[in-house]
């Protein structure tokens, strides 16, 4: 059996399930984590605090320093990467003797880039998945390890997407771990290139709703893909900034032609919002500078029957 | 084409490998395809040692270079192996007894699972169990301290449960099949819970049958409905106790060497004419292994290229097989037939069987269910112990 000594290098709570099972198993060697990732420092700290495993801070600059200092100190012998701000070189992962992998919250090629926790479920793909591959030096290019799919409802959130991914993911390393403990090759598959997309790192756009192109389905993908970390999807009404977070599409309405983000119905408890395509968005919560409040807010806010949400940009 | 196949082995059951392999090369000769089709066996035990089924899995695929590679090995094991299957592209057939369920149920798209549909149908059990009394009727699980590693415990109890009864009591035997081997604890509490008349029974055939032994000489047997996994169903477990049962036993079943359809004929009267048996559930597995086989061999005339092609191939067709007609899940990309329902009303010395029980609604809202919580069990092939 080989003894795996792991350096893990995250940037998001993504990594934490993966965090508590390696330390548990007594495989975790060092943690390493971009210094501004301030709430994920103290948390990883908290979760190892009962361990001697260093959480060891970086710059942008110093990273790949601090990161082959900590491989050579704490003896490590296999890297992985969980949401890390930067591009690991070369230098850096051919170090560890049995490889360094990344583990991607998004099936891969289709989604390779930064956040593609945000692009399936903006995308309403029907299943999102995890994606375990070998590190080289392009960005999410490497040969493919393990790949795992699981259902995602219309109804997931950012949030709660992240949080199964990073079950998934720890589920997966588990598997990693014990082929490379087991002592056997790591078995690949290169990526096919001709199915392969990279998203970007989102604009503030991309957090906006467009009411002249969006249909209540996207509109609604949206907010989830942007619930919470933008506070649901932006909007403007009356002048001020809006999140929707939570709204559902009304299928059972008459066709009442109006033009997209007008409101047709406002009471206490939500707005009914004609979409493009002659659909109806109910909307039952946002977001405003006054705090987390029902749709019937809105009307404080000097809200109307007939008045029209607008796109931010 | 090459097919390497990870066989099983057993003290409980010990011909579950060669029956499993005896029976595919019987069709795969029987159809014509026995020069055609290379096999390649290798062991893997109880199916519960890493390194060894990796081991194997490894050589059929890398070192035989096997078309397809068929796994006799429970969901546990299949999770280290799976980096292998989607590395090489090759189509995967699972076999089991299927005690375990996928606890993700969208598949790797290159695998595909042949099983006996244990734990769906405890939870078909499960279900009947509930609505055989009053709303929220009182019952009590059994099961062998082995049988209780695998899900289907957790599916017959979790499908009682959400249909509206209420387990009061779980009683898990010692794994002692001799004759230590004791009801008293669980007779002891239907002593004292006379309203629990419900029994939600798992366990393997020999202990099965030595449960009904005891079960039998319990006093007020005759108030009992027990609901019972498929293996009790078997003839192992029913025909070694002194009948007739003084309780009643209900159950489901993949299979049943009386199923009325012409390709179940045909399996028997080859097993009759040229082994001078009975087929059992470890031959039909085989069997039906066989027919995938010969469905892939003729789609590959027809430009089978990849696991993922011919998969998808399959998802098309309706196939003719002991059990009734299989077709592939798309969504679970698990095989799944018609059932069978089993009823022994206490004191009758026929077993009433209900064939050709369509229970794809019920198999479809079974896997829309996620399993919660953290899952522990045996990593071993149910049955191989």
């Amino acid at each position: 059996m080989n003894e795996l000594k792991i350096i893990v290098l995250c940037s998001s709570r993504f990594a934490l399930p993966a965090i508590y099972q390696l330390a548990y198993f007594q495989q975790l060697a060092v943690v390493l984590i971009p210094e501004n990732c301030k709430e994920m420092i103290a948390e990883t700290r908290e979760a190892l605090k009962a361990t001697n495993i260093p959480v060891i801070t970086a710059t942008k600059e110093n990273f790949a320093e601090r990161a082959s200092e900590a491989i050579h100190t704490c003896s490590v012998n296999m890297g992985l990467v969980l949401t890390f701000s930067y591009i690991i070189p070369r230098p850096v992962f051919e170090l560890p003797v049995h490889g360094f992998y990344n583990v991607h919250p998004g099936p891969l090629p289709a989604y390779r880039g930064a956040d593609p926790i945000f692009y399936q479920i903006k995308n309403r793909e029907p299943k999102a998945g995890v994606c375990i591959h070998k590190l080289d030096a392009g960005r999410d290019t490497g040969p493919v390890v393990l790949e795992e799919k699981i259902m995602l409802p219309s109804f997931y959130t950012y949030g709660m997407l992240s949080q199964e991914l990073a079950g998934l993911a720890a589920k997966l390393i588990d598997t990693l771990t014990k082929i490379i403990a087991l002592g056997f090759n790591v078995p690949s598959r290169p990526q096919n290139e001709s199915k392969a997309h990279y998203y970007k790192k989102q604009s503030s756009q991309e957090f906006t709703v467009n009411w002249q192109t969006m249909d209540a389905d996207s509109i609604i993908a949206l907010m989830n893909a942007c619930n919470p970390h933008n506070k649901g999807a932006a909007t403007k009404l009356n002048h001020k900034k809006v999140h929707l977070i939570s709204a559902e599409k009304d299928q059972n309405h008459e066709t009442i032609p109006s033009a997209p983000g007008t409101i047709l119905f406002l009471d206490d408890d939500c707005a009914e919002v004609a979409v493009i395509n002659s659909g109806l968005l109910k909307i039952n919560f946002v977001y405003t500078d006054e705090g987390f409040v029902s749709a019937g807010y809105l009307k404080q806010m000097g809200a109307a029957k007939g008045m029209m949400f607008e796109n931010l940009f | 084409m090459n097919i390497g196949i990870l066989f099983p082995r057993s003290n409980a059951h010990p011909l579950i490998g060669s029956e499993f392999t005896e029976a595919l090369k019987a069709f795969l000769k029987k159809e014509g395809l026995g020069d055609a089709v290379n096999i390649h066996s290798e062991s893997v035990g109880f199916g519960g040692v890493e390194k060894e089924v990796y081991g194997k899995a490894e050589k059929l695929l890398l070192m035989d270079n096997v078309d397809i590679l068929i796994g006799f090995i429970d969901q546990k094991i299949l999770e280290l192996i799976k980096p292998l299957i989607q590395a090489s592209g090759k189509l995967f057939i699972l076999v089991n007894p299927g005690a375990n369920h996928s606890l993700n149920w969208v598949p790797q798209e290159n695998i595909i699972t042949l099983c006996l549909q244990h734990s769906f149908l405890c939870a078909l059990s499960g279900s009947i169990a509930a609505e055989s009394g009053g709303k929220e009727i009182p019952g009590a699980a059994a099961s062998s301290f082995y049988d209780c590693g695998y899900l289907h415990l957790s599916s017959i109890t979790n499908e009682f449960t959400a249909s509206g009864g209420k387990t009061m009591y779980h009683y898990i035997n010692k794994q002692t099949y001799n004759d230590e081997f004791s009801i008293q604890e669980l007779t002891g509490f239907l002593e004292a819970n006379p309203s629990v008349t419900t029994l939600l029974c798992v366990f393997d055939s020999l202990p099965a049958s030595l449960f009904y032994k005891m079960l039998n000489q319990y006093e007020h047997a005759q108030q009992l409905q027990l609901f019972v996994s498929p293996m009790m169903l078997e003839k192992k477990a029913l025909g070694n106790v002194d009948k007739p049962f003084h309780f009643t036993i209900n159950g489901y079943l993949p299979w049943h060497l009386s199923v009325p359809n012409s390709e179940n004929s045909s399996f028997i009267q080859f097993y009759r004419e040229h082994y001078r048996k009975d087929p059992g559930i470890f031959s039909l597995l085989g069997w039906e292994a066989g027919i995938i086989i010969k469905e892939i061999a003729l789609s590959m005339e027809t430009g089978y290229t990849t696991g993922i092609n011919v998969i998808d191939l399959l998802k098309t067709k309706k196939i003719s097989s002991p059990r009734g007609v299989l077709e592939l899940d798309a969504t679970t990309q698990y095989f799944t037939s018609p059932v069978i329902r089993c009823t022994i009303p206490a004191g009758s010395p026929v077993t009433e069987l209900e064939f050709n029980i369509d229970a794809q609604n019920e198999w479809e809202q079974f896997t829309e269910k996620t399993t919660d919580g953290v899952v522990s069990g045996w990593t071993n092939t149910y049955l191989c112990y």
